[in-house]
């Protein structure tokens, strides 16, 4: 090829990519879609909210399933019918399950032989978030670590990375699984994770996490954990409470009174 | 140099249409799985991983370990020269079926590369896809250049040698970050204190046997000699990463664990392919070295596989792959070979001046 030809090709095709690159920096919202920021105006400061959650297994009545159910109505959550793709935000679980590392000798049976309700923990230190390749799993101004389901790719590290098996993953389509549609929470697609949000969705309307609501006993208690006179706050203080693995260091949010 | 791809004999041909055919499988078999899900796989609640993440590991881990006959070779060692180009597609083809691996593992593949938009640095799984990448083009480029130097009979160019120093310890961080994806483990795995340490003398020791398989199978299969001296030091390097890589191993069966006797097969396999390197009668068998080095290879894998077993919330898992799954994960290794074996074609017509 001609030198001259084969300069001018290289030096216009330059002056092209550098022009697309100039021209994306003058319209920054060439081809995306504009956000109506003011929605965020009244958004509470960094910091200042840590929302937690205290389990008090002396009120809680075996063979009941009311929180479990609120849960999955409330977030669309699919039962495929099959343990080996059982997919929970909130569950119930035995005690060797949810404190393996506590030990169980010579606890009384009235107190381990229990269902304990078990979720995601919402933790201060979460290793979900930091084993996220895109950030699709990350920690909230009010401490809730929450899950973008569109930038979710599926790859699982999150599950591994959590020690208390909190996330599932939706190993089929989740639509035709789900036993009663809720219009107001998004349903998933096939190859993401899902887990709980402490109700996020609820929050921002005033509202309680729907498990805590629709617990009639109070067993679940809700909260700020930073706001020394929050409820929670004062039965922490009152009882001795339990966290789930705590020598991973991973703060759960969520305690138990067993 | 690919043209040389495309002339053949009758093994050749016969080779390369068997890899097809696999290819074939797995892509009708990962149409299924786009269509229903990972479904399709033995995986499922409490078995995040499978087969293709044991062979992710494992290729990641050959990947690096080319670089133990790139080292030397920078360091004047000659004899490695004959080998080098062969190490360096080696690490490419590895590179790029681990990263392929990882892509059919995916629950939502059509945004892999969102795993380079939204980039995160604490996130090992992030590093993994980014230094496979780089990897892949690292060793292509240089490997190629090389080739095509040596083929024109000219000195290589000013700018590979820097690509080849960027390499090293490109190879070293990616055996372990690579590693730190599929262990499953509740916590902090980048100072878990002795996974870092086995996870490279084992991906040393695997990836160099693989690759003293290779230049024993091109010895027998074509006119392609890499000499006496060359398989002698890939030998020694083997025992000295195996050594290591065994003894790391080995600690793990100490601990209480319900796969333990899988894990003693395995070490044993291991220790007993290194034992043959220490015999200098066996050692000059090629048959006995073909042997041992399967042996090393075998039992690196199994300790990948072994791995995998550990659920993250303690345990072991209940895990059988499927049909499916099983074809998927044998087409890309198919591709892998495919990629590798017209590279391979392309170093042997050089090297024999064909």
């Amino acid at each position: 090829m001609n030198e001259e030809r084969r300069e001018f090709i290289k030096k216009t095709s330059f002056g092209f990519l550098a022009g697309i690159g100039v021209t994306s920096g003058f319209f920054l919202n060439f081809l995306m879609e504009k956000t109506d920021t003011s929605i965020w105006a009244d958004k509470s400061i960094a910091g200042t909210i840590r929302w937690g959650m205290l389990i008090d297994m002396r009120k809680c009545i075996e063979g009941c399933q009311k929180c479990v159910d609120a849960c999955r109505l409330a977030h669309n959550v699919p039962d495929f019918g099959h343990s080996r793709y059982q997919l929970e935000w909130l569950q119930k679980s035995p005690y060797h399950e949810v404190f393996p590392t506590s030990g169980e000798d010579f606890i009384g049976k009235e107190r381990t032989g229990k269902l304990f309700p078990s979720l995601c923990n919402h933790c201060a230190e979460p290793p979900c978030a930091s084993a996220c390749p895109t950030q699709a799993t990350f920690k909230r101004f009010d401490g809730i670590v929450a899950l973008d389901y569109h930038r979710c790719t599926g790859c699982r590290s999150c599950m591994a990375s959590c020690p208390y098996g909190a996330i599932g993953f939706n190993w089929s389509e989740p639509r035709p699984a789900i036993k009663a549609l809720n219009a107001s929470y998004p349903t998933r697609e096939k190859g993401v994770v899902e887990k709980c949000n402490f109700c996020s969705e609820r929050l921002l309307k005033g509202k309680l996490p729907a498990c805590v609501e629709a617990c009639a006993e109070k067993t679940l208690t809700f909260g700020d954990l930073n706001d020394p006179k929050s409820e929670i706050r004062l039965l922490l203080e009152k009882n001795q409470t339990m966290q789930r693995k705590p020598e991973l260091g991973t703060l759960p949010s969520v305690f138990y009174i067993i | 140099m690919i043209e040389k791809a495309l002339k053949g004999n009758r093994p050749y041909w016969i080779w390369i249409t068997l890899l097809l055919l696999v290819i074939a499988f797995g892509i009708s078999a990962y149409a299924q799985q786009m269509r229903l899900g990972l479904s399709v796989t033995g995986m499922g609640d409490g078995v995040r991983s499978g087969i293709t993440t044991m062979q992710y590991a494992f290729m990641a881990a050959v990947a690096a370990s080319t670089i133990l006959v790139v080292l030397p070779y920078l360091h004047d060692y000659k004899p490695f020269g004959t080998i080098v180009p062969i190490a360096q597609f080696l690490g490419a083809s590895a590179s790029a079926t681990a990263l392929l691996s990882l892509f059919i593992d995916m629950g939502k593949p059509q945004l892999m590369l969102d795993l380079l938009r939204y980039a995160t640095p604490q996130s090992p799984y992030s590093w993994a896809f980014f230094l496979l990448t780089g990897y892949f083009l690292i060793n292509l480029i240089t490997g190629w250049a090389t080739l095509g130097a040596e083929r024109k009979g000219v000195p290589t160019a000013a700018w590979v040698k820097p690509l080849i120093y960027l390499s090293i310890p490109w190879a070293i961080v990616l055996a372990v970050v690579t590693g730190f994806v599929f262990v499953n483990f509740p916590g902090n795995h980048w100072i878990a204190s002795l996974l870092a340490i086995r996870l490279l003398a084992s991906a040393f020791a695997g990836g160099t046997a693989l690759l003293l398989l290779i230049i024993l199978i091109l010895k027998k299969t074509s006119d392609f000699d890499a000499g006496r001296e060359v398989t002698d030091k890939l030998v020694m390097l083997v025992t000295y990463a195996g050594s290591c890589a065994f003894a790391l191993i080995g600690l793990e069966c100490f601990a209480r664990s319900q796969v333990l006797l899988l894990l003693w097969l395995s070490l044993l396999l291991g220790i007993a392919s290194i034992s043959v390197f220490f015999v200098p009668t066996w050692k000059s068998s090629i048959s006995w070295l073909i042997a041992a080095s399967a042996g090393v290879v075998v039992s690196i894998l199994a300790e990948k596989g072994i791995a995998l077993l550990y659920s993250s919330m303690g345990g072991i898992v209940a895990y059988t792959p499927t049909v499916k799954e099983v074809s998927v994960t044998l087409g890309v290794l198919a591709l892998g070979l495919l990629f590798f074996t017209i590279l391979l074609k392309a170093v042997v017509a050089v090297k024999t001046a064909d």
